[in-house]
């Protein structure tokens, strides 16, 4: 099949099974936030004709859905997934960055829920290691 | 739409199966936003067969070390891009439209 | 001036380093057992880890990305979640066996009941990696482990026969009362207590701690070309001091006062007394290594905040992972399960765990977008896959070798 003809198209090309899912997702100061799950696609009615002039966009990266249905299929509701919006994303490489602080985003309420109510609290936790 | 809901489904062309989603191409191009431009959907790639995982050896260019890099092209030969164009519906299976265009899957 | 310093510590806290619980027991069970016939084993592990740290602290520099982040990226959901619940058994397995062994070597210094060391060493291990820097921990931790050293000081010492060692260590036969299965089953220990894949993790995951970028490669991959090596040459006195004292007396290492044994016959209390400080520092800075490790696996593989260079607060379910490890490693050592075979075990698993996290290591170690130009080369490419199947082999072995030896009973 390599006698396939090759199409090109501008700017950066990305396959999102391949580039996207599973990647490490940082924020602004290179703190890692979570890992994308799923990515959702806006522009695509199941079932109705497609308008070949007008191609979907990507909306938002799934951050940390849950492995579950990862592993055994189906999705959760969409109100339960932590979505980060396309335009927070400034860069794809080894790594997915965004620009904005993590806490601007709800997938850190744990992280913070454990910060505050019990790394915090133990003497020394606000404090570099010397 | 999710992308979990593409992946994976079923591929039927105007002569009957084509095979399976394997990945959505999309390209960051166009009007810049805040940070990034859009990414655009420029296509699907389709493989025969519904295989999870080769490590990232599909399409790139990665092909060493040699032993593993061709156990696994041989185990994806036969994938192609259909592009958005071509996609006639997306459901519990992907009509692609008479008259499509395969091209090559490789990036 | 500071670059040759920086390298010579690096390579003493890689000798170090490199013995923990793992070795100390299985080379001392082997020596006592085998004589020298399985060091090839020891030597086929020890080129194992240098492939894969190597490969893995080249990803960390050059791409920051650490093991795990690596493995969930390349694996999926499905294979990346097995690996990391047998990887987080196996490291919390080796954590407790480590905790164990501090307890029992401050047992032998003392004479007080290693339960009661068990919390103290715990609460130290987790203090460590509360509040010292991690640079300041690894090098303390690695300096005082060189005190094993003495086990080859105690290997001259004894005097033994070295034409002897060498047609044990070349003709590869086993011992009259072995079987060949259990023969085999120790080889895969030895290539188990070698190629921890707790070490790979902690070694790439320090690579980010330290920032390592371009620059360190060199003496990174000094670290680990002549530290390991080194470290396998202290496991290699090991089997040979229990080779020379326990084999010919015929006995069986159960214990840690066994494995030293012949170095306070050899090298008498002074001996005896490096060695315990050796044991004391090899199995503490290990525990540190496998606590944080626990953590480091976690954190990457859900993409949490991680690393002892942040405050704790600003890594605070990475910081939650390892103490909940650690709570669980005291409350199995205080059921009274014995150290020693938490040890035995771990590192056979170890040598089942290994084929998930080596392979994606060694896919993206050729990924230009990874490691730009300092890709595997040709020669490195054909070792690291001829090392591919060995680790294959040893992994589907392990497990019915295990059964059918009864745990190398």
């Amino acid at each position: 099949m390599a006698d396939l003809p090759k199409h090109d198209s501008p700017g950066q090309v990305l396959d999102l099974n391949l580039h996207i899912l599973d990647r490490q997702v940082l924020d602004n100061h290179d703190v890692p936030i979570g890992h994308v799950d799923n990515v959702e696609v806006d522009g695509i009615e199941p079932g109705r004709e497609l308008d070949p002039d007008a191609p979907p966009v990507v909306t938002s990266l799934v951050l940390n859905s849950g492995l579950w249905p990862r592993m055994f299929g189906g999705r959760p509701p969409r109100s339960r997934m932590h979505l980060v919006p396309w335009s927070a994303v400034s860069a794809i490489g080894t790594a997915i960055e965004l620009g904005q602080p993590g806490s601007a985003f709800d997938v850190t309420w744990s992280e913070h829920w454990i910060r505050d109510q019990v790394i915090a609290r133990i003497p020394g936790g606000r404090h570099v290691p010397e | 739409m999710f992308l979990s809901d593409v992946l994976r489904r079923p591929v039927v062309g105007p002569d009957g199966p084509l095979g399976f989603v394997a990945d959505c191409r999309v390209a960051v191009d166009g009007t810049p936003g805040q940070l990034l431009a859009n990414a655009q959907l420029v296509g699907l790639v389709v493989a025969p067969r519904n295989r999870q995982g080769f490590l990232g050896y599909e399409r790139t260019s990665v092909s060493s070390p040699a032993p593993l890099a061709q156990w696994y092209e041989r185990r994806q030969r036969g994938s192609f891009l259909v592009l958005w164009e071509d996609i006639e519906s997306i459901d519990d299976v992907v009509r692609v439209r008479p008259g499509y265009t395969r091209w090559s899957s490789a990036l | 001036m500071k670059r040759y310093f920086a390298v010579a510590l690096g390579i003493l806290t890689a000798i170090g380093g490199f013995v923990d619980i793992g070795d100390l027991v299985t080379n001392a069970v082997v020596g006592s057992r085998f004589g020298m016939s399985l060091a090839w084993a020891v030597v086929v592990g020890v080129v194992g880890i240098c492939l894969f740290a190597q490969m893995s602290g080249r990803v960390a520099a050059i791409s920051g990305r650490a093991t795990f982040e690596i493995i969930r990226e390349r694996l999926g959901p499905r294979a990346g979640t097995a690996n990391l619940v047998a990887s987080l058994l196996i490291t919390i397995m080796t954590l407790t066996a480590e905790v164990g062994g501090v307890a029992l070597a401050l047992q032998l210094a003392s004479g007080v009941q290693p339960l009661l060391w068990i919390p103290v060493a715990a609460f130290a291990v987790w203090l460590v990696i509360w509040r010292v820097k991690f640079s300041i921990m690894e090098n303390v931790a690695g300096v005082l482990g060189l005190s094993l050293v003495v086990f080859g000081v105690a290997l001259f010492l004894l005097g033994p026969d070295w034409g002897e060692l060498k047609d044990q260590a070349l003709q590869q036969t086993s011992h009259p009362r072995e079987t060949p299965l259990t023969y085999w089953y120790y080889a895969i220990a030895l290539f188990g207590a070698a190629m921890t894949p707790y070490e790979v993790f902690f070694f790439s995951s320090g690579g980010v701690e330290e920032r390592w970028t371009e620059k360190d490669l060199v003496t990174s991959r000094a670290n680990v070309l002549v530290g390991f090596p080194l470290g396998g040459l202290l496991s290699l006195a090991i089997a040979g001091c229990a080779a020379t004292v326990l084999l010919p007396r015929g006995i069986d290492v159960d214990a840690l006062s066994q494995t030293v044994l012949p170095v306070a016959m050899g090298a008498g209390q002074l001996g005896l007394a490096i060695v315990i400080l050796g044991v004391v520092a090899a199995t503490f800075g290990a525990a540190l290594e496998t606590g944080l490790s626990a953590g480091y696996a976690l954190a990457q593989f859900n993409g949490w905040s991680w690393g002892k260079f942040r405050r704790p607060a600003q890594a605070a379910r990475f910081h939650l992972t390892i103490i909940i490890c650690l709570v669980v490693a005291v409350l199995v050592l205080l059921t009274g399960i014995d150290p020693i075979l938490v040890t035995e075990y771990s590192v056979v698993f170890s040598a089942v765990a290994l084929p998930l996290t080596y392979l994606p290591i060694l896919v993206v170690a050729n990924d230009p977008q990874y490691v730009g130009e300092h890709v595997n080369g040709r020669l490195l490419n054909a070792v690291s896959s001829v090392y591919l199947v060995v680790i294959l082999v040893a992994a589907v072995a392990a497990i019915p070798l295990m059964i059918l030896t009864k745990a190398g009973a």
